[in-house]
């Protein structure tokens, strides 16, 4: 008996002796891409800061802070969702950051007027579409895609990813609730499969011949352009890319953001950290290896980027989506997307 | 023609451990039971499984209503050979009715065949009114007849039986063996039963092939087995008795008793064999008139016999232990008694003197309580 | 009489002792969340719980019963036809075969379903040789659409047959085959007697086996998650993180539960109509038979084919995309993953062992019939799906935090920030409520070993409790308890949902991580965290098919 008791104390003793040091920030980010573990390990060795991640789904993440209240040991919160850190701040999860960091280098539209939290990426939801059997002036915009034309055609993931459900906060705001609850009852009527797989699974999905237009996120595209698999190189070399709703409000656009944790122990690690990634140098990284659009006006873009030219965004402000994504949710259960 | 017909059929299970059954030769008649008779280990049941199919023989045929079966390359699987068996836990079909048992093998039966052939047999084996009763619900007597009766409904030439009796308690034994008897004879059914019990083997057998480490050391009715053992071996399986060395001489059979009068072929003078004889073939007498007069050492009273150990002082001066089976009426009062063997009653076996290591007499060691 | 007076002797000495205490806690821990559960069907329901109703509920039953007779009919059948063939035929690899079968075990299905995915997407190897090959069209024809309510029962198939295969091989090959010899002796082909005679008599062999596939698959939700397939789990997770509700999470988990105790209370029922015979007498293996040899041929490939799908080509996958990527993957950070992993679950098994060890003594010295309650009531937690224990036990730890909170501010240390919630001991009580079972059966069967006169002649010789335990228990039990721990730590190793819900702050472990690149569509990166997984996995299934049977009965 006491030597199972001692087992386990050890066990705890070693488990917990884990998180005592110095000059860290820690952060909670639902980010899980390559380039920021290169950004993160580039801005340790800048500063001497070490850097914890908690990496998991940015619904998780709240429901932890909210959990941990006072007692967090998060600083930063990093999202792939805008809508999730206007929630965040909504449950009182963030705090005011020094105006200085973002403030003067971030556009209003792409960070919260309070400084609660900033944008740091764009991604477009745009579609992508196989150019022979799909003729580009089909295409028009978001609404476009209930009508008959588009019967079982139409490829996209799942209502689960928060992607898809800023998209749609954004169509409730054009188009009011039930215009939203109708445009989403029209695309699972055109629905080529049931929702399945991620953004890139999408473009595979019409590679294989299941439908031909998908909605997906920008830069998806940008990454499977350049995968190590040569297949997946060859499956997006097939298709083009189309951005909605260029004569209306512009195609939506959602951000990659991060914001101060409300009781981060180390407030100021935490504001350095975000500093540094709206640096021009980790801007211009970030959108050269994960083909994001920088939020930072003047940062250089990639040639894949270039490419796809300018375009005109859906300029509606984030703030305004976030109060929508309760009914997002309901929405799509009740249109069936699954 | 003969039912079943094993010819030199032998068994290896795996070559470190030896024969299992060896060359084993057995015919069987219409209408005979055989009981395999040995200790554990004899080779019996696995004989009996060769004969049913579920053990394929590593050499020697099998020929069943006078089609080869086994051997030779042929091997026809159990379900083709139309032999029925009974096994020791009666192996009912637990999730079906007494019924549905029966049924079972009746599957090229039209429906009404059926009922007809199951009433048959429940009239036969007296379970009239146990079919719609699940196994579990049934007692072990009741158990076995149904196995029997489930075994006996296909209508198969031939029937095996595996220890048959060997779950049931002593009393019910008694009547379940003349029991599976009667119906086994009113059936008309060829049997073959495997058991450790020589009662079993008397009471049901007509013949009894006995089985010894594989080999098959004599074969023959329950009168020829008890009272010719071939060996003593076969002599003290069957009950106790009293195992001699003698030498074979003109006057007679020079023991230790005395010389005692000789029956049968005639064998070369001075030849040492030996001789077994049981305890019931000693005849009390009350003179010493050309009796053996022995030392009584112990006398126990058994009830439907007595039984006295009697010490012998022989030429050479040494006792020999004679064990005696008197009536429980005849009186043996005192330290001596005379006795006299009976002339059929004694047995000269084919063992050498020399093969005999402990005592001078067997016991059974499988005799029933 | 002596031994009755001795056992009463016992039992006055022992009740309400230090024992008994002990164990009294430990059941109450466990049922803990088994009672935030019921406590929340008390509370008015919210707009949220209205919402699920109204629109996803139904998709769950349907979802769910779906997928549990879908995962029933395919384990069955593999399960069962794979047991028949190889305890029934002779064929090449058979012996191979008869223990290769078992494998699949070891992983779990939400890796095999992944690992499928990706053997089977569009720019899959495989595809790709087809279309460069063979210039085949692998369009809409030729792709086989895994990711969808099919995919996933072919995947729990796969992965869980097992389960099926390992309690009716034990029956085909002892139990039944004195009834196979009867039935062939009564002119019935092999065939006709596994219809008529080893299918109905296994049948609550099989069924509890199946029970037991139905549980696995209920406590799935890495597999369905990453199908599309939204069942309770996924519910549960929406309701609680997308939502932020927790009273839905709780009913949700309540549903779950009732699915459960249904599926339980089935079991219990057939198991007890059937109230067969237990066979005495010798249990001899049956004689398989021989083949002509194209049909052993044909039986081989016909019986890998459930071991080579559900195994061998995903770990083969496994195995290369972990070449290709452990250079990249296996970094410093992946070691103190493996570490916490290992560490976790060797935590895990000893807290676990040590609870059964003090559960099942104390019943031995005071076998009333309160301490038999105590003992079924702490096993229960293996029929709670992982997502249902974890918030059936942050729920209470979060209370428990904010009620500790003053008196951890009075003390001087730098306590402010711990979190009961949120630590190992949450992650480790979870564990002990979800696995206590595995290790309770496998100890119970060790100590029905040791026959109570053993106890009984000790205390006679003046053995106190302790002593008996230390000085004849222990060393009796050593297998038992080693074999049970082992089979704790795997579990723990396998564990997602609930590890997902209850990790703390900064620890991963193998299964997050390979759950994690793979939802992130990295499969081949979460290749090496996997087959560590796999690896480990294979252990108990290496060494002792034995014990996982004990698991399972």
């Amino acid at each position: 008996m006491q030597t199972f008791l001692f087992i386990t104390l050890t066990a705890f003793m070693v488990l917990f002796t884990s998180c005592t040091e110095q000059e860290v920030v820690n952060v909670y980010s639902s980010r899980h891409y390559d380039v920021d573990t290169r950004l993160l390990d580039k801005f340790s060795e800048k500063t001497g800061i070490r850097v914890n991640t908690v990496k998991a789904d940015s619904d998780q993440l709240i429901t932890r802070l909210e959990n941990e209240g006072d007692r967090s040991p998060a600083d930063v919160l990093i999202t792939a969702d805008g809508t999730r850190l206007v929630i965040a701040k909504q449950r009182g999860l963030l705090q005011r950051m020094d105006p200085d960091i973002a403030g003067s280098v971030v556009p209003l539209q792409w960070r919260d007027s309070d400084m609660y939290w900033t944008g740091l990426t764009k991604r477009v939801r745009f579609l992508v579409y196989h150019p022979g059997r799909v003729d580009a002036v089909d295409l028009a915009d978001y609404e476009s895609l209930t009508s008959e034309k588009w019967n079982g055609r139409l490829l996209v993931r799942s209502s689960n990813s928060h992607y898809n459900q800023t998209l749609l906060t954004s169509v409730i705001v054009a188009l009011g609730e039930q215009g939203a609850l109708e445009w989403a009852e029209g695309i699972v009527r055109n629905m080529a499969r049931e929702p399945a797989g991620n953004d890139r699974d999408q473009v595979k999905f019409i590679a294989a011949g299941l439908g031909d237009v998908a909605i997906v996120n920008s830069y998806y595209m940008g990454l499977l352009h350049n995968s190590q698999n040569s297949e997946e190189r060859n499956v997006a070399g097939q298709m083009e890319v189309f951005f909605p709703n260029q004569d209306g409000r512009g195609a939506h656009v959602n951000i990659s953001g991060a914001g101060l944790a409300a009781y981060a122990p180390n407030r100021e690690n935490g504001q350095r950290l975000i500093e540094f990634l709206l640096s021009m140098e980790a801007q211009e990284q970030i959108a050269n290896e994960n083909f994001e659009y920088p939020v930072l006006p003047g940062a250089g873009l990639p040639d894949m980027l270039m490419k796809w030219g300018p375009f005109r965004e859906d300029t509606v402000s984030l703030d305004s989506l976030g109060q929508y994504s309760g009914q997002a949710m309901m929405t799509f259960n009740r249109a069936g997307w699954r | 023609m003969s039912i079943l017909f094993l010819n030199e059929v032998s068994k290896v299970f795996r070559s470190s451990q030896g024969y299992a059954v060896k060359c084993v030769s057995l015919e069987l008649e219409k209408g005979e039971i055989m009981a395999l008779l040995g200790e554990s280990g004899s080779g019996k049941t696995t004989l009996l499984r060769m004969i049913a199919g579920f053990e394929k023989p590593t050499s020697g045929s099998v020929i069943l209503y006078g089609r080869k079966v086994s051997g030779d390359g042929i091997f026809i699987e159990p379900e083709k050979r139309g032999v029925g068996i009974v096994f020791q836990d009666y192996a009912l079909f637990p999730h079906l009715r007494v019924k549905e048992n029966m049924e079972f093998g009746l599957k090229k039966f039209t429906p009404g065949a059926k009922c007809e052939r199951i009433r048959q047999l429940m009239e036969l084996t007296g379970t009239s009114s146990l079919g719609s009763r699940y196994p579990h619900e049934l007692s072990g007597g009741q158990k076995q007849r149904i196995a029997l009766a489930r075994a006996l409904a296909p209508g198969p030439d031939l029937i095996l039986f595996d220890e048959p009796f060997s779950s049931i308690d002593s009393v019910l034994k008694n009547q379940m063996r003349k029991e599976i008897k009667g119906i086994l004879k009113r059936s008309g059914a060829t049997a073959v039963f495997v058991t450790h019990d020589t009662r079993d083997a008397m009471v049901m057998a007509d013949r009894i092939c006995m089985l010894r480490k594989g080999e098959n050391i004599q074969t023959g009715t329950p009168d020829e087995l008890y009272n010719f053992p071939h060996n003593a071996y076969v002599a003290g399986f069957f009950g106790r008795t009293n195992l001699i060395r003698a030498e074979i001489t003109g006057e007679g059979l020079k023991t230790g008793l005395g010389i005692l009068p000789y029956k049968g072929e005639k064998r070369r003078e001075g030849e040492k064999v030996l001789l077994s004889i049981r305890p019931e073939n000693f005849v009390m007498k009350n003179k010493e008139d050309g009796c053996i007069c022995g030392n009584i050492v112990d006398r126990s009273f058994m009830g439907e016999y007595s039984e006295l150990i009697c010490h012998v002082v022989t030429g050479k001066g040494e006792n020999e232990e004679v064990v005696i089976k008197i009536p429980p009426d005849e009186s043996c009062e005192g330290k001596k008694c005379y006795f006299k063997p009976r002339k059929k009653g004694i047995r000269i076996l084919s063992d050498k003197p020399g093969e005999l290591q402990k005592g001078n007499h067997a016991d059974n060691n499988n005799s029933p309580t | 009489m002596e031994i009755k007076r001795m056992r009463g002797f016992l039992r006055s000495r022992f009740r309400g002792s230090k024992l008994t205490v002990f164990s009294l806690l430990a059941a109450l821990f466990i049922i803990v969340p088994l009672i935030i559960i019921i406590l929340e069907f008390f509370r008015p329901a919210t707009e949220v719980w209205d919402h699920f109703v109204s629109s996803l509920l139904t998709g769950y039953l349907k979802n769910s019963l779906v997928l549990i007779a879908g995962a029933a009919a395919g384990t069955f059948i593999m399960g069962t036809g794979t047991a028949w063939m190889v305890s029934m035929y002779e064929f090449p690899g058979r012996k191979f075969l008869s223990w290769a079968l078992v494998m699949p075990i070891a992983i779990p299905a939400y890796i095999n379903g992944y690992t499928w995915a990706g053997m089977l997407d569009y720019t899959s190897p495989l595809y790709t040789f087809l279309r460069e090959r063979f210039s085949f069209d692998t369009g809409a024809y030729l792709f086989i659409d895994l990711l969808s309510l099919e995919g996933a029962i072919v995947i729990f198939s796969l992965s869980l047959y097992p389960y099926v295969y390992l309690v009716s091989r034990a029956f085909f090959m002892n139990q039944s085959a004195v009834m196979m010899e009867t039935a062939a002796s009564m002119g019935r082909s092999p065939l006709q007697s596994f219809f008529l005679v080893a299918l109905p008599m296994a049948r609550p062999a099989i069924v509890a086996g199946i029970t037991l596939v139905l549980m696995e698959v209920l406590n799935d939700y890495g597999l369905v998650r990453y199908f599309g397939v939204e069942t309770f789990t996924t519910g549960i997770f929406s309701a609680w993180f997308a939502f932020g509700d927790q009273g839905t999470a709780l009913r949700l988990a309540g549903w779950l539960l009732v699915v459960v105790l249904l599926i339980i209370l089935a079991e219990k029922v057939q198991r007890g109509k059937a109230r067969f015979d237990t066979l005495g007498g010798s249990f001899r293996p049956l004689r398989r038979r021989g083949q002509k040899r194209i049909m052993a041929v044909v039986t081989s490939v016909a019986v890998s084919i459930p071991f080579l799908l559900g195994f061998m080509l995903p770990f083969l996958m496994l195995a290369w995309w972990t070449v290709q990527t452990a250079s990249v993957v296996v970094d410093l950070s992946f070691i103190r993953l493996t570490a916490n992993s290992f560490l976790l679950g060797a935590s895990a098994s000893v807290t676990g062992m040590a609870a059964a060890v003090v559960i099942l003594f104390s019943l031995r010295v005071n076998r009333s019939r309160f301490m038999f309650l105590l003992s079924k009531l702490s096993t229960m937690g293996y029929a709670l799906p992982g997502a249902v224990v974890a918030i059936g036990i942050l729920i209470p730890l979060l209370m428990a935090d904010s009620l500790l909170r003053p008196i951890l501010g009075w003390l001087p240390m730098d306590t402010g920030r711990i979190m009961i919630s949120s630590s190992v001991f949450a992650l480790l009580y979870a564990y002990l409520v979800r696995f206590l079972a595995v290790g309770y059966n496998n100890l119970e069967a060790g100590y029905e070993g040791i026959s109570m006169s053993i106890d009984e002649s000790a205390a006679s010789m003046g053995s106190s409790n302790r002593r008996t335990f230390r000085e004849l228990h222990l060393p009796l039990l050593k297998v038992s308890l080693l074999g049970g721990g082992l089979l704790i730590f795997v579990d723990v190793l396998k564990e997602l949902p609930l590890t997902l819900i209850l990790r703390p702050f900064n620890f991963d472990t193998l299964a997050i991580r390979a759950f994690e690149y793979a939802s992130d569509e990295r499969v081949a990166q979460s290749a090496p965290a996997a087959l560590i997984v796999i690896l480990t996995g294979m252990v108990p299934a290496f060494l002792m098919n034995r014990l996982l049977t004990k698991k399972i009965l």
